[in-house]
Protein backbone atom coordinates (compact mmCIF):
# COMPACT_ATOMS: atom_id res chain seq x y z
CA UNK A 1 0.00 0.00 0.00
CA UNK A 2 1.32 3.02 -0.30
CA UNK A 3 1.20 6.24 1.91
CA UNK A 4 0.53 8.45 3.26
CA UNK A 5 -3.34 8.33 2.82
CA UNK A 6 -5.59 10.98 2.95
CA UNK A 7 -8.82 11.67 2.70
CA UNK A 8 -11.21 13.42 0.82
CA UNK A 9 -14.96 13.65 2.34
CA UNK A 10 -17.30 13.57 -0.02
CA UNK A 11 -20.15 15.90 0.35
CA UNK A 12 -23.05 13.84 0.50
CA UNK A 13 -21.83 11.75 3.01
CA UNK A 14 -21.53 12.24 6.97
CA UNK A 15 -18.39 14.32 8.25
CA UNK A 16 -17.29 11.01 10.02
CA UNK A 17 -16.03 7.75 8.73
CA UNK A 18 -14.17 4.48 9.71
CA UNK A 19 -11.91 3.12 7.61
CA UNK A 20 -11.81 -0.22 5.86
CA UNK A 21 -9.51 -2.25 4.95
CA UNK A 22 -9.65 -5.01 2.66
CA UNK A 23 -7.77 -7.65 0.61
CA UNK A 24 -8.81 -10.56 -1.69
CA UNK A 25 -9.14 -13.43 0.04
CA UNK A 26 -7.93 -12.39 3.74
CA UNK A 27 -11.19 -11.32 6.55
CA UNK A 28 -10.83 -7.25 6.34
CA UNK A 29 -11.32 -4.77 9.13
CA UNK A 30 -12.08 -1.17 9.55
CA UNK A 31 -10.35 1.71 11.29
CA UNK A 32 -11.90 3.47 14.53
CA UNK A 33 -14.13 6.66 13.24
CA UNK A 34 -12.40 9.42 11.64
CA UNK A 35 -14.12 12.95 11.68
CA UNK A 36 -13.02 14.56 8.09
CA UNK A 37 -13.20 18.71 7.76
CA UNK A 38 -13.58 20.54 4.18
CA UNK A 39 -10.63 21.70 2.80
CA UNK A 40 -10.42 25.78 1.50
CA UNK A 41 -13.16 26.22 -0.40
CA UNK A 42 -12.03 26.23 -3.85
CA UNK A 43 -14.87 26.14 -6.68
CA UNK A 44 -18.92 27.35 -7.06
CA UNK A 45 -21.10 24.93 -7.87
CA UNK A 46 -24.70 25.51 -8.47
CA UNK A 47 -26.84 23.53 -6.44
CA UNK A 48 -29.86 24.77 -8.27
CA UNK A 49 -29.97 25.16 -12.16
CA UNK A 50 -31.31 28.62 -13.34
CA UNK A 51 -34.61 27.84 -15.12
CA UNK A 52 -36.05 28.95 -18.50
CA UNK A 53 -38.77 31.58 -18.34
CA UNK A 54 -40.95 33.42 -20.23
CA UNK A 55 -39.38 37.27 -21.09
CA UNK A 56 -40.41 39.77 -18.42
CA UNK A 57 -40.94 37.03 -15.64
CA UNK A 58 -38.27 36.05 -13.15
CA UNK A 59 -35.85 32.82 -13.90
CA UNK A 60 -37.52 29.65 -12.53
CA UNK A 61 -36.30 28.29 -10.27
CA UNK A 62 -33.88 31.13 -9.54
CA UNK A 63 -30.31 30.01 -9.29
CA UNK A 64 -28.82 28.79 -5.73
CA UNK A 65 -25.43 28.39 -5.58
CA UNK A 66 -22.94 26.72 -2.78
CA UNK A 67 -18.78 26.88 -2.02
CA UNK A 68 -16.87 23.88 -2.23
CA UNK A 69 -13.57 22.28 -1.84
CA UNK A 70 -11.66 20.96 -4.45
CA UNK A 71 -12.64 17.50 -3.67
CA UNK A 72 -16.65 18.65 -3.80
CA UNK A 73 -17.55 18.90 -0.11
CA UNK A 74 -19.22 21.88 1.40
CA UNK A 75 -17.02 24.10 2.52
CA UNK A 76 -16.53 27.96 4.09
CA UNK A 77 -13.31 27.66 5.19
CA UNK A 78 -10.79 30.92 3.80
CA UNK A 79 -14.27 32.86 2.78
CA UNK A 80 -13.96 35.34 4.90
CA UNK A 81 -17.08 36.96 6.71
CA UNK A 82 -17.96 38.81 3.35
CA UNK A 83 -17.51 37.32 0.08
CA UNK A 84 -19.52 38.77 -3.27
CA UNK A 85 -20.67 36.41 -5.66
CA UNK A 86 -21.85 37.58 -8.68
CA UNK A 87 -23.83 35.99 -11.86
CA UNK A 88 -23.81 37.43 -15.33
CA UNK A 89 -24.73 36.16 -18.75
CA UNK A 90 -22.00 34.27 -20.50
CA UNK A 91 -23.86 32.55 -22.63
CA UNK A 92 -26.62 33.92 -25.38
CA UNK A 93 -28.17 37.70 -25.33
CA UNK A 94 -28.69 40.22 -22.78
CA UNK A 95 -28.10 40.57 -18.98
CA UNK A 96 -29.22 39.93 -15.85
CA UNK A 97 -32.07 42.33 -13.98
CA UNK A 98 -32.20 42.08 -10.62
CA UNK A 99 -29.77 41.65 -7.69
CA UNK A 100 -26.92 39.71 -9.17
CA UNK A 101 -24.51 39.97 -6.67
CA UNK A 102 -25.17 37.89 -3.26
CA UNK A 103 -23.02 37.49 -0.21
CA UNK A 104 -21.72 33.86 0.37
CA UNK A 105 -19.40 35.07 3.40
CA UNK A 106 -19.69 33.18 6.64
CA UNK A 107 -21.20 36.53 8.03
CA UNK A 108 -23.44 36.18 5.25
CA UNK A 109 -24.66 33.36 3.11
CA UNK A 110 -22.16 31.32 5.15
CA UNK A 111 -21.59 29.15 2.05
CA UNK A 112 -24.85 29.64 -0.31
CA UNK A 113 -26.43 31.57 -1.38
CA UNK A 114 -30.24 31.87 -3.02
CA UNK A 115 -30.71 34.33 -5.91
CA UNK A 116 -34.15 35.76 -5.66
CA UNK A 117 -36.11 37.71 -8.76
CA UNK A 118 -33.51 37.43 -11.63
CA UNK A 119 -34.63 37.97 -14.92
CA UNK A 120 -33.03 38.27 -18.53
CA UNK A 121 -33.06 41.55 -20.59
CA UNK A 122 -33.60 39.65 -23.42
CA UNK A 123 -35.48 36.36 -24.91
CA UNK A 124 -33.41 33.82 -26.61
CA UNK A 125 -32.45 30.12 -26.30
CA UNK A 126 -29.16 28.44 -25.02
CA UNK A 127 -28.45 31.01 -22.11
CA UNK A 128 -25.90 30.44 -19.35
CA UNK A 129 -25.36 32.33 -16.21
CA UNK A 130 -22.05 32.26 -14.59
CA UNK A 131 -20.50 32.79 -11.41
CA UNK A 132 -17.39 34.37 -9.85
CA UNK A 133 -16.71 35.67 -6.46
CA UNK A 134 -13.18 37.12 -5.78
CA UNK A 135 -11.78 34.67 -3.29
CA UNK A 136 -12.76 31.28 -4.58
CA UNK A 137 -10.59 30.56 -7.91
CA UNK A 138 -12.95 28.33 -9.71
CA UNK A 139 -16.21 30.14 -11.26
CA UNK A 140 -19.41 28.08 -12.17
CA UNK A 141 -20.81 27.77 -14.88
CA UNK A 142 -24.95 26.95 -14.97
CA UNK A 143 -26.87 24.99 -17.59
CA UNK A 144 -28.42 26.51 -20.59
CA UNK A 145 -32.05 27.81 -20.26
CA UNK A 146 -33.94 29.55 -22.62
CA UNK A 147 -36.19 32.93 -22.28
CA UNK A 148 -39.07 32.59 -24.53
CA UNK A 149 -40.53 35.62 -26.05
CA UNK A 150 -43.52 37.38 -24.39
CA UNK A 151 -46.56 37.39 -26.29
CA UNK A 152 -48.51 41.15 -26.94
CA UNK A 153 -51.38 42.01 -28.48
CA UNK A 154 -52.68 44.63 -30.93
CA UNK A 155 -55.70 46.73 -31.34
CA UNK A 156 -57.00 49.37 -33.27
CA UNK A 157 -60.09 51.78 -33.62
CA UNK A 158 -61.31 52.97 -36.47
CA UNK A 159 -62.14 56.91 -37.54
CA UNK A 160 -66.08 57.33 -38.32
CA UNK A 161 -66.75 57.83 -41.81
CA UNK A 162 -69.66 59.10 -44.20
CA UNK A 163 -71.01 56.60 -46.16
CA UNK A 164 -68.59 56.74 -49.40
CA UNK A 165 -70.05 52.98 -50.76
CA UNK A 166 -66.88 51.31 -49.78
CA UNK A 167 -65.43 49.56 -46.60
CA UNK A 168 -62.06 51.71 -46.35
CA UNK A 169 -61.56 52.34 -42.71
CA UNK A 170 -58.67 55.22 -41.03
CA UNK A 171 -57.31 53.75 -37.99
CA UNK A 172 -57.56 56.03 -35.28
CA UNK A 173 -55.45 54.63 -32.67
CA UNK A 174 -53.20 51.88 -32.36
CA UNK A 175 -52.79 50.26 -28.84
CA UNK A 176 -50.72 46.97 -27.99
CA UNK A 177 -51.57 44.78 -24.79
CA UNK A 178 -48.92 42.72 -23.01
CA UNK A 179 -45.62 45.46 -23.35
CA UNK A 180 -44.24 44.88 -20.38
CA UNK A 181 -43.29 48.50 -18.66
CA UNK A 182 -40.47 49.89 -19.21
CA UNK A 183 -40.12 48.47 -22.75
CA UNK A 184 -40.98 51.41 -25.45
CA UNK A 185 -43.10 49.68 -27.85
CA UNK A 186 -45.65 50.29 -30.34
CA UNK A 187 -47.82 49.20 -33.16
CA UNK A 188 -47.40 50.80 -36.56
CA UNK A 189 -48.52 51.01 -40.09
CA UNK A 190 -51.22 48.51 -41.30
CA UNK A 191 -54.17 48.80 -43.55
CA UNK A 192 -58.00 49.01 -41.77
CA UNK A 193 -61.19 48.18 -43.73
CA UNK A 194 -65.17 47.59 -41.94
CA UNK A 195 -66.34 44.42 -42.33
CA UNK A 196 -69.18 45.98 -44.81
CA UNK A 197 -70.07 49.47 -46.52
CA UNK A 198 -72.91 49.64 -45.59
CA UNK A 199 -74.02 52.50 -42.93
CA UNK A 200 -74.42 51.74 -39.25
CA UNK A 201 -72.40 51.55 -35.84
CA UNK A 202 -70.48 49.27 -34.47
CA UNK A 203 -69.05 48.06 -37.23
CA UNK A 204 -65.75 45.48 -37.30
CA UNK A 205 -62.79 46.63 -38.33
CA UNK A 206 -60.14 44.74 -39.43
CA UNK A 207 -56.74 45.84 -39.70
CA UNK A 208 -53.69 44.02 -42.00
CA UNK A 209 -50.38 44.48 -41.53
CA UNK A 210 -49.96 46.04 -38.47
CA UNK A 211 -45.96 45.96 -37.09
CA UNK A 212 -45.36 46.16 -33.38
CA UNK A 213 -41.87 48.08 -33.26
CA UNK A 214 -39.75 49.18 -30.64
CA UNK A 215 -39.07 52.73 -30.63
CA UNK A 216 -35.16 54.27 -30.33
CA UNK A 217 -36.10 58.03 -29.30
CA UNK A 218 -32.73 58.21 -29.37
CA UNK A 219 -33.04 57.35 -32.95
CA UNK A 220 -35.16 60.29 -33.45
CA UNK A 221 -32.73 63.20 -32.08
CA UNK A 222 -31.09 65.16 -34.80
CA UNK A 223 -29.96 61.77 -36.22
CA UNK A 224 -26.59 63.39 -36.52
CA UNK A 225 -23.79 60.09 -35.92
CA UNK A 226 -21.06 61.59 -33.68
CA UNK A 227 -19.55 58.29 -33.53
CA UNK A 228 -18.60 58.86 -37.03
CA UNK A 229 -19.01 62.64 -37.21
CA UNK A 230 -21.36 62.20 -40.24
CA UNK A 231 -25.13 62.57 -40.77
CA UNK A 232 -27.04 59.59 -41.69
CA UNK A 233 -27.27 58.47 -45.69
CA UNK A 234 -30.09 56.51 -44.92
CA UNK A 235 -33.69 57.86 -44.49
CA UNK A 236 -35.05 57.24 -40.49
CA UNK A 237 -37.97 56.57 -39.72
CA UNK A 238 -40.40 59.31 -38.83
CA UNK A 239 -42.96 59.08 -36.12
CA UNK A 240 -44.89 61.47 -34.11
CA UNK A 241 -45.49 63.81 -37.18
CA UNK A 242 -48.59 65.76 -37.13
CA UNK A 243 -49.87 68.82 -39.39
CA UNK A 244 -51.41 71.83 -38.26
CA UNK A 245 -53.09 74.92 -40.13
CA UNK A 246 -53.81 72.49 -43.00
CA UNK A 247 -56.97 74.46 -44.45
CA UNK A 248 -58.63 74.36 -47.76
CA UNK A 249 -62.17 75.75 -49.21
CA UNK A 250 -64.54 73.70 -49.43
CA UNK A 251 -64.77 71.94 -52.99
CA UNK A 252 -66.70 69.08 -52.37
CA UNK A 253 -63.28 66.31 -51.66
CA UNK A 254 -60.86 65.62 -49.02
CA UNK A 255 -57.96 66.07 -50.92
CA UNK A 256 -55.58 69.13 -50.19
CA UNK A 257 -52.39 70.58 -52.75
CA UNK A 258 -49.46 70.14 -51.55
CA UNK A 259 -48.11 73.91 -50.17
CA UNK A 260 -45.86 74.43 -47.41
CA UNK A 261 -47.20 74.68 -44.15
CA UNK A 262 -45.95 73.74 -40.47
CA UNK A 263 -44.95 70.38 -39.83
CA UNK A 264 -44.41 69.62 -36.06
CA UNK A 265 -42.38 66.55 -35.77
CA UNK A 266 -41.12 65.14 -31.97
CA UNK A 267 -38.78 65.62 -31.03
CA UNK A 268 -37.73 69.17 -32.57
CA UNK A 269 -34.96 68.73 -34.85
CA UNK A 270 -32.64 70.15 -36.97
CA UNK A 271 -34.57 68.35 -40.20
CA UNK A 272 -37.16 69.77 -42.79
CA UNK A 273 -39.94 67.52 -43.36
CA UNK A 274 -42.61 67.77 -46.07
CA UNK A 275 -45.24 66.07 -47.83
CA UNK A 276 -46.27 65.20 -50.86
CA UNK A 277 -50.28 64.88 -50.93
CA UNK A 278 -52.82 65.37 -47.93
CA UNK A 279 -56.71 64.32 -47.23
CA UNK A 280 -59.40 65.33 -44.71
CA UNK A 281 -60.80 62.80 -42.92
CA UNK A 282 -64.32 64.21 -44.92
CA UNK A 283 -65.51 66.59 -47.11
CA UNK A 284 -67.37 68.61 -45.19
CA UNK A 285 -66.51 71.73 -43.65
CA UNK A 286 -65.77 72.38 -40.14
CA UNK A 287 -62.57 73.35 -37.91
CA UNK A 288 -59.90 70.86 -36.43
CA UNK A 289 -60.32 68.19 -39.41
CA UNK A 290 -58.04 65.31 -38.98
CA UNK A 291 -56.38 63.58 -41.69
CA UNK A 292 -53.95 62.46 -43.54
CA UNK A 293 -50.12 63.14 -44.90
CA UNK A 294 -48.89 61.02 -47.58
CA UNK A 295 -45.22 60.85 -48.37
CA UNK A 296 -43.84 62.11 -45.78
CA UNK A 297 -39.94 63.05 -45.91
CA UNK A 298 -37.29 64.32 -43.38
CA UNK A 299 -33.87 66.13 -44.79
CA UNK A 300 -31.08 67.17 -43.21
CA UNK A 301 -28.88 69.73 -43.79
CA UNK A 302 -25.03 69.40 -42.93
CA UNK A 303 -24.29 70.85 -39.77
CA UNK A 304 -21.96 70.32 -37.36
CA UNK A 305 -23.05 68.32 -34.15
CA UNK A 306 -23.32 69.65 -30.86
CA UNK A 307 -23.12 68.25 -27.70
CA UNK A 308 -26.01 70.20 -26.50
CA UNK A 309 -29.06 68.41 -24.81
CA UNK A 310 -32.01 68.62 -27.33
CA UNK A 311 -34.81 70.70 -26.44
CA UNK A 312 -37.79 69.42 -25.15
CA UNK A 313 -40.49 69.02 -27.90
CA UNK A 314 -41.96 72.29 -29.08
CA UNK A 315 -46.04 72.11 -27.88
CA UNK A 316 -48.19 72.10 -31.32
CA UNK A 317 -50.13 75.12 -32.14
CA UNK A 318 -53.37 75.27 -30.02
CA UNK A 319 -55.70 77.15 -32.12
CA UNK A 320 -56.09 76.59 -35.37
CA UNK A 321 -55.21 79.93 -38.13
CA UNK A 322 -58.11 81.70 -39.35
CA UNK A 323 -59.20 80.14 -42.87
CA UNK B 1 11.72 -46.90 13.07
CA UNK B 2 11.77 -48.82 16.67
CA UNK B 3 9.71 -45.21 18.30
CA UNK B 4 8.30 -42.28 17.88
CA UNK B 5 7.92 -39.42 20.46
CA UNK B 6 7.24 -35.70 19.56
CA UNK B 7 11.02 -34.74 19.93
CA UNK B 8 12.54 -38.37 18.64
CA UNK B 9 12.88 -40.73 15.83
CA UNK B 10 14.75 -44.20 17.12
CA UNK B 11 15.81 -46.43 14.30
CA UNK B 12 17.50 -49.32 15.01
CA UNK B 13 19.97 -50.96 12.23
CA UNK B 14 21.83 -53.86 12.37
CA UNK B 15 24.78 -53.72 10.63
CA UNK B 16 26.54 -56.84 8.54
CA UNK B 17 29.32 -58.49 10.04
CA UNK B 18 31.09 -58.48 7.00
CA UNK B 19 30.93 -56.18 3.54
CA UNK B 20 29.99 -52.75 2.67
CA UNK B 21 28.94 -50.71 5.44
CA UNK B 22 25.17 -49.96 5.29
CA UNK B 23 23.52 -47.09 3.76
CA UNK B 24 20.23 -45.10 5.64
CA UNK B 25 18.20 -43.09 4.03
CA UNK B 26 14.89 -41.20 5.71
CA UNK B 27 12.30 -39.85 3.85
CA UNK B 28 9.33 -37.80 4.20
CA UNK B 29 10.31 -37.08 7.96
CA UNK B 30 7.57 -34.33 9.24
CA UNK B 31 6.90 -32.68 12.26
CA UNK B 32 3.73 -31.32 13.21
CA UNK B 33 4.06 -28.38 15.63
CA UNK B 34 1.56 -28.44 18.82
CA UNK B 35 0.30 -25.24 18.69
CA UNK B 36 -0.17 -22.61 15.60
CA UNK B 37 1.92 -19.76 16.93
CA UNK B 38 4.52 -19.26 17.68
CA UNK B 39 5.43 -20.41 15.16
CA UNK B 40 8.32 -23.31 15.67
CA UNK B 41 11.71 -24.14 14.84
CA UNK B 42 14.37 -26.17 16.10
CA UNK B 43 17.14 -28.59 14.77
CA UNK B 44 17.54 -32.13 13.48
CA UNK B 45 20.52 -33.69 15.00
CA UNK B 46 21.91 -37.25 15.18
CA UNK B 47 22.15 -39.69 18.12
CA UNK B 48 22.39 -42.48 19.78
CA UNK B 49 25.11 -45.23 19.84
CA UNK B 50 25.30 -46.25 15.87
CA UNK B 51 28.36 -45.40 14.23
CA UNK B 52 28.28 -42.95 11.38
CA UNK B 53 30.98 -42.18 8.69
CA UNK B 54 30.68 -38.63 8.44
CA UNK B 55 28.81 -37.81 11.63
CA UNK B 56 29.64 -36.91 14.75
CA UNK B 57 27.69 -37.82 17.81
CA UNK B 58 24.77 -35.00 18.32
CA UNK B 59 25.45 -33.96 14.09
CA UNK B 60 23.11 -31.17 13.38
CA UNK B 61 21.67 -32.13 10.26
CA UNK B 62 19.37 -29.36 9.62
CA UNK B 63 17.49 -26.74 10.71
CA UNK B 64 13.92 -26.67 11.04
CA UNK B 65 11.63 -23.62 10.92
CA UNK B 66 7.88 -23.48 10.72
CA UNK B 67 6.76 -20.66 8.60
CA UNK B 68 3.30 -18.51 8.84
CA UNK B 69 0.38 -20.03 6.88
CA UNK B 70 -2.24 -18.80 4.24
CA UNK B 71 -3.22 -14.95 4.48
CA UNK B 72 -6.54 -15.02 6.51
CA UNK B 73 -6.84 -11.83 8.52
CA UNK B 74 -5.75 -8.01 8.31
CA UNK B 75 -4.92 -5.98 11.93
CA UNK B 76 -4.70 -2.58 12.73
CA UNK B 77 -1.25 -2.38 14.15
CA UNK B 78 -1.79 1.66 14.19
CA UNK B 79 -4.70 3.28 14.52
CA UNK B 80 -5.27 6.31 11.83
CA UNK B 81 -5.53 10.32 13.30
CA UNK B 82 -8.69 10.62 14.42
CA UNK B 83 -9.53 13.95 12.91
CA UNK B 84 -8.52 14.49 9.27
CA UNK B 85 -9.02 17.06 6.37
CA UNK B 86 -10.38 16.83 3.17
CA UNK B 87 -7.25 16.46 1.05
CA UNK B 88 -4.36 16.32 3.77
CA UNK B 89 -2.69 13.34 5.02
CA UNK B 90 -3.41 11.62 7.80
CA UNK B 91 -1.09 12.91 10.49
CA UNK B 92 -1.00 9.44 12.02
CA UNK B 93 -1.01 7.06 9.10
CA UNK B 94 -2.66 3.13 9.44
CA UNK B 95 -0.58 0.50 9.79
CA UNK B 96 -1.99 -3.31 9.35
CA UNK B 97 -0.31 -6.16 9.40
CA UNK B 98 -1.78 -9.58 7.32
CA UNK B 99 -1.61 -12.49 9.59
CA UNK B 100 -2.40 -16.37 9.14
CA UNK B 101 -5.22 -18.29 10.75
CA UNK B 102 -3.37 -18.84 14.06
CA UNK B 103 -2.29 -14.74 13.83
CA UNK B 104 0.86 -15.05 12.93
CA UNK B 105 2.62 -12.30 10.96
CA UNK B 106 3.04 -12.96 7.54
CA UNK B 107 6.42 -11.40 7.45
CA UNK B 108 9.58 -12.04 5.37
CA UNK B 109 10.88 -12.77 8.76
CA UNK B 110 8.12 -15.84 9.17
CA UNK B 111 9.29 -17.29 5.65
CA UNK B 112 6.44 -15.74 3.54
CA UNK B 113 7.87 -14.37 0.29
CA UNK B 114 4.77 -13.29 -2.05
CA UNK B 115 2.75 -9.77 -1.15
CA UNK B 116 -0.88 -9.27 -0.44
CA UNK B 117 -2.34 -6.19 -1.67
CA UNK B 118 -4.32 -4.22 0.69
CA UNK B 119 -7.12 -1.40 -0.02
CA UNK B 120 -7.95 1.27 1.83
CA UNK B 121 -11.26 2.89 1.71
CA UNK B 122 -14.33 4.89 3.86
CA UNK B 123 -16.09 2.88 6.00
CA UNK B 124 -18.95 4.06 4.98
CA UNK B 125 -20.39 6.82 2.55
CA UNK B 126 -19.01 7.62 -0.98
CA UNK B 127 -15.85 9.11 -0.17
CA UNK B 128 -12.17 8.22 -1.46
CA UNK B 129 -9.08 7.74 -0.11
CA UNK B 130 -5.82 9.13 -2.40
CA UNK B 131 -2.71 7.82 -1.37
CA UNK B 132 0.59 10.39 -1.69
Amino acid sequence: MAWPLSPTCPTTSPPTSPLAFSASGVSGTNSSTIAVSPAAAAQLVFITQPGSTTYGSALSPQPVLKTRDSFGNDSTVGLGASQLVTLSVSAGTGSLLGTASLDIGTAAGNGTVSFAGLQVSMAGTGKQLSASAAAIPTSALSSSFNVNQATVTGSITANNKIYDGTTAATIATRALSGALAGDDVSLSGGTASFASKSVGTARTVTATGLTPQRRRRRQLSTGFDQRHGRWPTSPRALADVSATGVNKAYDGTTQRRPSPCPITAWPATALTTSYTSASFADKNVGTAKTGQLSAVSRSAAPMRPTTRPIPPPAPPPTSPPAR
Amino acid sequence: MTSVTTTQLTYTVTAPRRGNPSQLTWQNVRVRPTAGTPLASGNLRMSGTASVVGLSTNANLGTLREVAGAASSLAILTQPSATATAGVPFAQQPVLQVRDQFGNLRSAANGVTNSTVVTAARGNGSGTCRAR
